[in-house]
C-alpha cells in the first residue's frame, strides 16, 4: 500500500528522517513511535506531501507520490491531526462533507454518506449533524475529525497522534471504535503516536523511530519480545518493558492444555491480554486461571509461570 | 454558516439583575441639565452670541411635561429589570426623547422667528444637546446590551425614520442651522458627496494597500515587526501635518510629469488628500487583517490543506470566513476614522464638510461650523451602526 523507499528530510541541516525504508501492508494499521523529535510526524507528513522527501521514494499504490497532484493525492488519502482541525463556523454535517463536496459529489449522496459516518463514528447524526464544533465535547469533536478523515471513502488515512488531546477514558473508547471502524472498512491506517499502550492496543505493526531513524520493524508481541536495541527497550518502558510486554501478548499465546482443567473460577478469553490475565490473578489472588477455547477447542489453564516463560 | 435563531444566551450573561444603574444616571443627568440649561439660544443675528431660553420658556407647560413624562417612562422602565422587552422599550422611550426633544426647538423656533423678525437666530442650547446626547447614549447603550438582533434593530429604526420625518416635514426650518443650509443647499449636497469620495477613495487606497501588507505580514511572520514599525511611524505624524507634507512632493512630481496634472493630480485639492487618508488607513487596515488571519486556529488551516483544498479554496472556506469579524471590524473603525480625518481636506483645497467648519471658524458663525461638524458626526455614526449590522448578519447566534 505504501512503501517507503530510503527516505531521508532535513529542517535546515538538521536530519529528521533519515534513509527510512519501510512497507505498510494494505487493510493493517502501522504504528510511527518514538519520542518528541524522532522524525514520525515529518515521515507521516511526507506522505501527502504536506512535506516533500528531500532524497528516496514514497510509494502510494505503486506510484510514487511525487508523479501525483498534492491536491488530488490529499483528497485520496484522510488526515487526522490531534488538534483535530473542525471548521469552526461549520456544522458537523458541513465538516465532514468538505472532502465530498471538493470532489463533487452529488449532494443527496452526500447526505448519505454523512449519516452513515456519523453513525460509524457513534454519533446519532438526529442530534449532532446541525451542531457546531464547539459545542461538541473533545471526543466528539475528535470522532467527528475522523468522519471527515473518511468521508471520501479513503483507501489509506493518516493520524498524528490523534487522541493525544483527550482524557484516558475518552481516548480508550475512541480507540476501540477506532478498531471496529477499521475492521468494517479495511482502510489502512499509518498513525503517529508516543503512546505505547495505544501504539500496542491499536497495531499490527510498529516501526520505531530515533532521531530520524527507523530502529525495529515487527508486530507488539516481536518488538516488545525481543527489542534491537538499548533505545527500542527504552523507549517501551525501560524497566518495566516486561509490563508492557504483558500488554502486547494474548493468553492463547501462552495458555496450555490441562488435563484434567483443574482450574476454578470465570475462565478467562484467548484474545484477553495478559495484563488482563494478570491483574485478575492479582485481584482474585490465584495464580492459575481457566481459559475458554484453546485453538484446538479444549479447555485450558494459564498459570502465573506461563506470564514470565521468555 | 449561521446557525438557527434563538439560542439563548447563558443566564449570567443577562445583566440588570438588578437596578439596572446606567440609563437611571443618564436620566438624573439629563433631568439636571434641563433644568440649568437654556434649551435654545435666541440670538438678533447670526453673528452675534445671544441669550438661553429654558425649556419651559421654549415650549411650555406641555412641551416641558412630555419630555419630563418621557424621562420618568425611561427611569420607571430601568428600574424594573424583571420585565419583558425592558430594553426595547427604553430604545423606543429614548428615541422618542430625540424626536421629540428636536421637534419641540423646531417649534421654538418657529415662534421665536414669528414673534421678533427675520434675522433672528434660534440655535440649539447646551439644555437641548444634553437631552438629544442622552437619548443617543439610551439607545446605544440598549442596542449594545441586547441579545436578540431584531430587538437590537427596531429602536434604532423608529428612531431614524422619527428624525427623517421631522426633517422632512419642514417643522425645524426656522431652527438657524437649517437656515443655514437653506442659503446653501446646493453647496452643502456637493460637499457632502465630495466628503464621500474623498473618504471613499482613501478608504480603497488603504484597503487595497494595507490588506496587501497585512497579507503579507501574516505569510511572512518575520517581515511584520519592521513593516508594523514603519506604519506605526506613519501614524504618528500630526494629521494636519500629513496633509501639508504631501503638497511639496506632489508639486514637484506634476512639475517633472505635466501630464499627471491632466489627470487631476496636483499638489492641492483631492490627490494629495486621498493619499493622506490612504496613508492614515494603511496602519489600522494592514493591522486588522493581519490579526485577523493570524487569530484563524491553526489547525483548521493545516486541516484545510491536508484534505486537499487548493491554497484559493483555502483563503475562501477557511481564511476569510473566521477572519470575516475582525475583517469587518477593521473595515469599521477605519471607515469612521477616515470620516473625521477627511474634514482636513479642506484645508488643502479638497473640499468636503470641512468646508462649512473652517468657513464658520472664519466668520465666527457657530452654527456653520456645527451644520458641517454634525454631518460629520451623523455620517460617522450612520456608517458605524450599519457596519455594526452587517456585522452581525455575519456573526452566528448571539451567544458565542
Amino acid at each position: 500500500m505504501i512503501r517507503f523507499e530510503g527516505v531521508s528530510k532535513s529542517f535546515g541541516g538538521a536530519k529528521a528522517v533519515d534513509d527510512v525504508t519501510l512497507s505498510v501492508a494494505r487493510g493493517t494499521i502501522c504504528a510511527l513511535v518514538g519520542t518528541s523529535g524522532s522524525g514520525k510526524s515529518t515521515l507521516l507528513r511526507l506522505v501527502n506531501r504536506l512535506l516533500e522527501v528531500d532524497a528516496g521514494s514514497i510509494r502510494f499504490d505503486g506510484e510514487d507520490v511525487t508523479r501525483l497532484a498534492p491536491v488530488e493525492l490529499r483528497r485520496r488519502v484522510g488526515y487526522v491531526i490531534q488538534s483535530v482541525g473542525l471548521f469552526p463556523h461549520w456544522t458537523v454535517e458541513r465538516n465532514i462533507a468538505t472532502v465530498p463536496r471538493l470532489l463533487g459529489w452529488s449532494s443527496a449522496r452526500i447526505g448519505e454518506r454523512v449519516a452513515e459516518l456519523l453513525d460509524l463514528v457513534g454519533l446519532p447524526p438526529g442530534l449532532h449533524a446541525r451542531r457546531y464544533p464547539d459545542e461538541l465535547s473533545g471526543g466528539q469533536q475528535q470522532r467527528v475529525g475522523v468522519a471527515r478523515a473518511l468521508a471520501a471513502e479513503p483507501e489509506l488515512l493518516l493520524m498524528d497522534e490523534p487522541f493525544g488531546a483527550v482524557d484516558p477514558p475518552t481516548r480508550r473508547g475512541l480507540q476501540d471504535s477506532l478498531i471496529a471502524i477499521q475492521r468494517r472498512t479495511g482502510t489502512t491506517i499509518l498513525l503517529v503516536t508516543h503512546d505505547v499502550e495505544e501504539a500496542i492496543r491499536l497495531c499490527g505493526t510498529l516501526a520505531v523511530l530515533h532521531h530520524g531513524r527507523l530502529l525495529q520493524t515487527g508486530t507488539p508481541a516481536s518488538v516488545l519480545t525481543h527489542p534491537a536495541s538499548d533505545e527500542v527497550a527504552r523507549f517501551f518502558g525501560g524497566p518495566l518493558l516486561g509490563l508492557n510486554r504483558l500488554k502486547a501478548l494474548r493468553v492463547g499465546d501462552r495458555a496450555h492444555v490441562a488435563d484434567p482443567p483443574a482450574a476454578e473460577g470465570e475462565p478467562i478469553d484467548t484474545d484477553a491480554t495478559l495484563e488482563t490475565a494478570l491483574a485478575r490473578m492479582v485481584a482474585e489472588g490465584r495464580s492459575r486461571l481457566p481459559v475458554r477455547h484453546l485453538a484446538d477447542g479444549r479447555s485450558g489453564v494459564l498459570d502465573l509461570a506461563d506470564l514470565v516463560r521468555p | 454558516m449561521r446557525s438557527p435563531a434563538g439560542r439563548q444566551p447563558a443566564p449570567f450573561l443577562r445583566a440588570g439583575s438588578g437596578l439596572d444603574g446606567l440609563p437611571l444616571l443618564i436620566c438624573a443627568i439629563a433631568l439636571a441639565a434641563l433644568l440649568l440649561g437654556g434649551f435654545v439660544v435666541v440670538a438678533p443675528n447670526r453673528l452675534q452670541s445671544g441669550t438661553p431660553l429654558s425649556l419651559w420658556q421654549a415650549a411650555g407647560p406641555g412641551g416641558a411635561g412630555a419630555l419630563l413624562a418621557l424621562l420618568v417612562v425611561i427611569a420607571t422602565l430601568a428600574a424594573r429589570p424583571a420585565l419583558r422587552f425592558r430594553r426595547v422599550l427604553i430604545g423606543l422611550a429614548a428615541g422618542g426623547l430625540m424626536v421629540m426633544s428636536l421637534a419641540l426647538a423646531g417649534s421654538a423656533a418657529s415662534e421665536q422667528g414669528l414673534a421678533a423678525g427675520r434675522l433672528t437666530r434660534v440655535s440649539l442650547g447646551a439644555g437641548f444637546w444634553t437631552l438629544f446626547m442622552a437619548g443617543l447614549l439610551l439607545l446605544a447603550d440598549g442596542a449594545e446590551r441586547e441579545p436578540s438582533r431584531a430587538n437590537k434593530a427596531l429602536p434604532l429604526l423608529a428612531t431614524l425614520l422619527g428624525l427623517a420625518a421631522l426633517l422632512a416635514s419642514g417643522h425645524l426650518s426656522q431652527l438657524s442651522l437649517a437656515r443655514e443650509y437653506a442659503v446653501r443647499h446646493q453647496a452643502y449636497l456637493d460637499e457632502l458627496v465630495r466628503h464621500l469620495q474623498l473618504t471613499g477613495a482613501g478608504l480603497a487606497l488603504a484597503l487595497v494597500a494595507g490588506g496587501a501588507i497585512g497579507l503579507l505580514a501574516y505569510r511572512r511572520p518575520q517581515r511584520a515587526g519592521p513593516v508594523f514599525a514603519v506604519l506605526n511611524i506613519v501614524q504618528t505624524i500630526p494629521s494636519l501635518a500629513l496633509f501639508a507634507l504631501l503638497i511639496g512632493p506632489l508639486t514637484m512630481l506634476t512639475a517633472l510629469l505635466p501630464a499627471l496634472r491632466q489627470l487631476g493630480i496636483a499638489g492641492i485639492g483631492p490627490a494629495p488628500a486621498i493619499l493622506a487618508l490612504g496613508l492614515y488607513g494603511l496602519l489600522p487596515v494592514a493591522r486588522g487583517v493581519h490579526a485577523g488571519l493570524s487569530a484563524v486556529p491553526g489547525a483548521a488551516v493545516e486541516a484545510a490543506r491536508g484534505m486537499g483544498m487548493t491554497e484559493g479554496q483555502i483563503v475562501r472556506h477557511t481564511l476569510v470566513p473566521l477572519a470575516l469579524p475582525t475583517l469587518l471590524q477593521t473595515l469599521r473603525l477605519t471607515l469612521v476614522q477616515l470620516i473625521g480625518l477627511a474634514v482636513l481636506a479642506a484645508l488643502i483645497g479638497a473640499g468636503g464638510l470641512g468646508t462649512f467648519i473652517f468657513q464658520g471658524l472664519g466668520q465666527t458663525a457657530a452654527d456653520l461650523v456645527l451644520l458641517g461638524a454634525l454631518s460629520a458626526i451623523a455620517l460617522a455614526l450612520l456608517a458605524d451602526t450599519a457596519l455594526r449590522g452587517l456585522a452581525l448578519l455575519f456573526t452566528r447566534g448571539p451567544a458565542r
